[in-house]
């Protein structure tokens, strides 16, 4: 699946891990001027982990759909500026809806050839959308499918979506995710995950796979059969995997590499000593945040217990709903609480200590770059205020011991997040130093990746630092309903109220972005005064370039998309040092 | 081996100790607010702390008291005025000797917090390896025949495991006990003091008094009995290379960052901390360097000491990489 | 022979169950991840369903007891990609790192302990206690010094993988070979050191030795003949015990360097609980260790009766 998609949990992504680093607010360099330089050379990319899989239905990692992006065509791109809202083409030359909006007629280039030699037909993209809604495969985005009735082929260059329904987001459903060729039909869909799938690649773009070593590289070639080789820039893009972001930083230093998506504050700031380097900074969309349990960890673990829920139970609203009314959370149950705790923690100094100011303090859950963010004022530092939230709720230290206490119950927190990640594991340091200051013991919970995932869905954690990848979708709908906290869903703290939810369906279900954004405005100044998160930053990406590579700036949706753009200037021998 | 290296290293187990108790907790603690003023500064330099009403603390080359209420920090070449914040006594100015890290931590508190740390993980370790290392090794020598040889093959068996499988496992499911990384290092490591053990008591076996015991009909339990007290000198001296292990173990562990190990005062992490900044916190390797190998030597030493001589041959078994 | 054929096999399947045992205690798999909101706990749990682990253990340890009878390793979760595949593709690398230590850390460890044999008692306990030091410290220590003085500051050698990255003749595999190879084999040249010492100094004092030194032997000739030529068998069999080096490989300086080994995989596949790969992995490394003790025990018959006495 792909990053696109909607919020991914960058802490599941070894590529987020490193990545979610840089500025959106304030350009950190002016961008280099567009050269009409030669075309050829090569282009190395610094990964940190293998592709996992080949084609991007069976892939788990946004860092893989990223190459597979450049590897297998879209319909239309997307425009990072708008996100959701303008498209160019690609596949497809141009597209069209019905009066009635149900149809989405797509024009297929003719000149689109799989690598395989045979042409890029609607046949392909029909075998596509199979395979995304097959059951047996079970991928992931087929959310996005199901208001999607079929696709016709009138002509081998013309494709048909019809839809149950005319609502917003038409077009980015229909554009999900990349065509893989018929020929891949000849496995059936059951057998995709352990199909070995870089034995027999058929792709379309700009480059193909020229040789995949696992935990050195994967080097990709121009391909002279994309329709539009000629355009393309750098003959060869290696992505050269490095074990962590430290020693990916030393290479970009030492001059081995032409692009590092991503370094921390003390990095950006050496690297902007050097005169071979330049710094990009690029939004993002993804954020950081506290996620706050409001259902006593205890009691949901006995009570799912008692319902045998362990391996899945017909868990539904109403048993969440139960569970916030009998079993709230001692502690983060209340809204006051969660208020003091945001404003204990020095969120100004984050962005500007970790990040060097290429961050945005926010307290909303959708992004500042999508349509429908509801600009609102950030809750400022005030340890004092907070304070006195904490003692009107009754938390005051009785024994003296620096930790406030209540009925005998000290204010203790378990703060989760994981271990691979050192921006997050730093954040989370500081937020313990700062929620201590007030009279809040922290414990911080340093977890391996698969434990992390486990017990962050079975709400064990009193609170869970994490991130998501926002996409160009508007779906706080799928981390706030009641629904998505049903069954260890991604409504990691378990908070939700009727009148969340109405706003949550009203905004989803709307049929024009106007009435979906009246919506999301309401629901997001609900969010600022519930603060069911705490929203740390949103925050940018710095993207180091060596000085011999230019073309536009880098796409903040995929870096890879634009590999074909840039120019290279010709050198010798890359290798260290 | 030599007479000075066990008191050299008698003494650098001696520092180690004291930091480890002594260390100011305080200062390995971040600033409770704007820690950037404080970040990466080199050794030597100058800061001044202030504590703050209800607890936590200010910690930045240039503090000030607000005019008007508030405390103003110098960060990035600026005053940033944070209101909201009292002073709960006077600004204390402090020399850093080895400076502080990316979280405004001093570098030499956080060691001696990881010395702590470090400390009580291998001392749970060697006690956890020293005593199943001896119950196995024993049994394994005197239990009847057949118990014997699978209780060898089974050692062996746990010996063919990565120990990254057993220390992780372990450590992730233990980390809620107190102690837990002790525990699992322990039982990622007995194996090689239940080899030694059971090799010195099929040794014994040999002796008259043992042949004396199975004359007047004892059995396996009370021959074990009997083999305890003469291994003592060899379990005891078997404890502090557990232990080196151990320290070893835990600060690779916390280093590879993998959720175990004993967190971010670890020495291990230390280490990956200065390596993340680049050549930028070189300082913050040195103290856990210096520390780690301090203490290894020391351990050794003291095995030396106790074990009366040199057994390299059942050593090298303990230096299986992790 | 027979027997001994027996015995490693139980081992290995000791292990194998240990191994198995122990990673299902790892909470959570690969497929619970937070990575979409589409993909949710009900995504993970249908396919746990599809590949059997929702079964009780003694079922699922049943079932891979089977396929590997059969000669089948399974298909990793992590890559999607065949067991046997996965490790076919990353022991010759962890081999090469492994042979490469131990022809440096052996010849480099005894002479050290030949050189400081020789030096006057003083440099000698000198030197000795350095190697202790180098021989306790750890390996990641070691990694990252070489890696800040031979790459950073001096700029000879490249730090990570395996190769340049545009491919290359056996001289740039070399160049990437030399900083792996020195932070695996320096500590382990120390211990040889070490030990080495130790039985020349047991040799010196030994009855031939003084007898040769009677009959009017030279300084030279004692060292080789009657020093070096008998102390050489029992470091020898040392070799046995350090074969399972070479294929678990060695976790921590795969994963400074960057090397493509299994030392990395197993890393990946237990934080990932990736169990087909770790259990893989493992098997590997127990088979390894098993043929390594019974080099051991070959190559010095009295070996097993020194070591156990």
């Amino acid at each position: 699946m792909t990053g696109r998609l909607g919020p991914a949990l960058a802490a599941a992504t070894l590529a987020a891990a490193v990545a979610g680093c840089g500025g959106s607010d304030e350009p950190g360099e002016p961008a280099a001027p567009v050269v009409a330089g030669q075309p050829g050379g090569t282009v190395v990319v610094a990964t940190l982990s293998d592709p996992d899989s080949w084609t991007p239905y069976t892939t788990r990692r946004s860092s893989t759909a990223d190459l597979l992006d450049v590897l297998y065509p879209r319909l239309v791109r997307e425009d990072a500026a708008a996100p959701g809202e303008t498209f160019e083409p690609w596949l497809a030359k141009s597209w069209s809806f019905s009066e009635d909006r149900r149809r989405l007629t797509f024009e297929l280039r003719a000149d689109a050839r799989w690598s395989d030699g045979s042409p890029v037909t609607c046949d392909d993209v029909r075998f596509t959308f199979d395979v995304q809604t097959d059951e047996a495969l079970g991928w992931a985005g087929a959310r996005y499918k199901e208001r999607i009735e079929g696709v016709d082929c009138p002509r081998p260059s013309v494709a048909v979506f019809r839809f149950s329904e005319a609502y917003p987001d038409q077009l980015l459903d229909a554009n999900d995710n990349a065509i893989v060729p018929r020929a891949y039909g000849d496995v059936p869909v059951a057998d995709w995950r352990a199909t070995p799938w870089q034995d027999r690649l058929v792709t379309c773009g700009p480059y193909r796979v020229a040789e995949s070593r696992p935990g050195q590289q994967v080097v990709l070639e121009r391909d002279p059969r994309w329709w539009d080789a000629d355009a393309v820039g750098p003959d060869r893009v290696v992505l050269r995997q490095y074990p962590d972001q430290t020693s990916a930083f030393r290479a970009f230093l030492a001059g081995d590499l032409s692009v590092l998506p991503g370094m921390t504050a003390t990095q950006f700031d050496r690297a902007s000593t050097e005169p071979h380097l330049r710094v990009s900074a690029v939004p993002s969309l993804s954020y950081t945040f506290i996620a706050w349990n409001v259902v006593s960890p205890d009691a949901y673990a006995a009570d799912r217990a008692r319902r045998d829920c362990t391996e899945g139970c017909a868990e539904s609203a109403d048993d969440i709903r139960r569970l916030q009314r009998r079993h709230p959370h001692p502690i983060l149950a209340s809204s006051a609480v969660r208020r003091a705790l945001t404003l204990s923690i020095d969120r100004v100094d984050l962005v500007d200590g970790l990040w060097r100011g290429g961050a945005r303090v926010t307290d909303s859950p959708i992004i500042s770059t999508l349509w429908a963010h509801r600009e609102q004022p950030a809750w400022r530092f005030d340890p004092a205020a907070a304070r006195e939230l904490l003692d009107e709720a009754g938390w005051i230290d009785t024994d003296g011991d620096g930790t406030r206490d209540r009925d005998g119950r000290p204010l203790r927190l378990r703060i989760a997040t994981y271990s691979g990640h050192p921006l997050r594991v730093d954040t989370l340091e500081r937020v313990a130093e700062s929620l201590a200051a007030v009279g809040v013991d922290v414990e911080v919970v340093l977890a391996g990746r698969a434990e992390f995932v486990r017990n962050a869905w079975d709400r064990s954690y009193d609170g869970v630092l994490s991130g998501w990848r926002a996409g160009t979708r508007v779906e706080p709908h799928l981390l706030f309903h009641t629904e998505a906290a049903v069954d260890r869903g991604n409504n990691l703290g378990g908070w939700s109220t009727p009148e969340s939810d109405a706003l949550l369906e009203r905004g989803s279900r709307a049929s024009t972005r106007a009435e979906a954004r009246d919506a999301w405005t309401a629901w997001q100044e609900l969010f600022r005064k519930e603060l069911p998160y705490t929203m740390l930053y949103e925050q940018g990406r710095w993207i180091g370039f060596s000085r011999d590579v230019v073309g536009p700036d880098p796409d903040p949706l995929n870096l890879l998309a634009d590999l074909h753009r840039w120019r290279v200037a010709q050198r010798g021998s890359r290798d260290a040092p | 081996m030599e007479r000075s290296v066990p008191w050299v290293a008698a003494l650098a187990l001696a520092v180690v100790v004291a930091l480890g108790l002594y260390g100011d907790p305080d200062g390995a603690r971040a600033p409770a607010a704007a820690a950037s003023a404080a970040a990466l500064l080199p050794p030597g330099a100058r800061v001044k702390e202030l504590a703050l009403e209800g607890g936590g603390l200010l910690r930045a080359p240039s503090l000030r008291e607000g005019a008007t209420g508030g405390i103003d920090v110098y960060v990035y070449g600026s005053w940033r005025h944070l209101a909201g914040l009292t002073a709960e006594g006077p600004i204390r100015e402090r020399r850093l000797w080895l400076g502080t890290d990316q979280q405004g931590r001093d570098v030499v508190a956080r060691a001696a917090i990881g010395a702590r740390a470090s400390l009580s993980a291998a001392l749970v370790a060697a006690l956890v390896a020293a005593a199943l290392g001896t119950f196995v090794g024993v049994a394994t020598a005197v239990a009847p025949g057949g118990i014997g040889a699978a209780l060898r093959w089974a050692v062996d068996g746990i010996v063919g495991i990565p120990r990254i499988l057993v220390v992780l496992s372990l450590g992730l499911a233990l980390r809620q006990v107190p102690g837990g990384v002790g525990v699992a290092v322990g039982l990622a490591t007995w194996m090689g003091v239940a080899r030694l053990l059971e090799a010195e008591s099929r040794a014994l076996l040999e002796r008259p008094f043992v042949e004396a015991a199975r004359a007047v009909g004892a059995g396996s339990g009370r021959i074990a009995r009997h083999l305890v007290p003469h291994l003592g000198p060899l379990i005891v001296a078997a404890v502090p290379l557990v232990a080196t292990d151990a320290v070893l173990l835990e600060s690779t562990f916390a280093f590879l960052g993998v959720g175990v190990g004993a967190g971010a005062s670890s020495w291990g992490a230390m280490v990956a901390d200065a390596q993340r900044a680049g050549g930028a916190g070189w300082w913050i390797a040195l103290p856990p360097g210096v520390l780690l190998t301090g203490t290894g030597l020391a351990f050794h030493a003291l095995a030396e000491r106790l074990g009366g001589g040199a057994r390299p041959a059942e050593k090298r078994e303990y230096q299986e990489p992790a | 022979m027979l027997r001994r054929v027996g015995v490693g096999l139980a081992t290995v399947a000791a292990a194998g169950v240990f191994a198995f045992l122990l990673a299902h205690a790892l909470p959570g798999d690969p497929f619970d991840t937070l990575d979409h909101p589409g993909l949710t706990a009900d995504d993970a749990r249908r396919t746990r369903e599809a590949l059997g682990l929702d079964r009780p253990l003694a079922a699922q340890l049943a079932t891979v007891v089977r396929s590997y009878s059969e000669g089948e390793l399974g298909v990793s979760f992590l890559r999607q990609r065949p067991v046997s595949r996965v490790l076919a593709e990353t022991l010759p690398w962890s081999a090469l790192l492994g042979v490469a230590a131990l022809l440096t850390a052996y010849p480099l460890g005894i002479a050290i302990a030949l050189m400081l044999f020789v030096f006057p008692p003083r440099s000698r306990k000198a030197g000795s206690a350095l190697a202790l030091a180098v021989s306790t410290a750890p390996v990641f220590l070691i990694a990252v010094l070489l890696v800040a003085f031979f790459h950073r500051y001096l700029g000879w050698l490249p730090a990570t993988h395996a190769a340049p990255i545009g491919g290359g003749g056996v001289g740039a595999h070399l160049r990437h070979l030399v900083l792996p190879t020195a932070a695996l084999s320096i500590p382990a040249a120390a211990t040889i050191a070490r030990y080495q010492l130790a039985i020349f100094e047991r040799e010196r004092l030994a009855r031939h030795v003084r007898a040769a030194r009677a009959a009017g032997s030279g300084p030279i000739a004692i060292l080789v003949h009657h020093v070096l030529r008998p102390s050489l068998t029992p470091v020898l069999a040392l070799l046995g015990l350090d074969l399972p080096i070479l294929v678990s490989g060695a976790v921590v300086v795969e994963s400074v360097f960057a090397w493509p080994g299994i030392g990395r995989v197993v890393m990946e596949a237990i934080l990932a609980a990736d169990y087909p790969l770790a259990l893989g992995a493992t098997t590997v490394t127990a088979v390894a260790v098993v043929l390594g003790r019974t080099l051991a025990e070959a190559l010095s018959p009295g070996f097993e009766s020194r070591s156990r006495s």
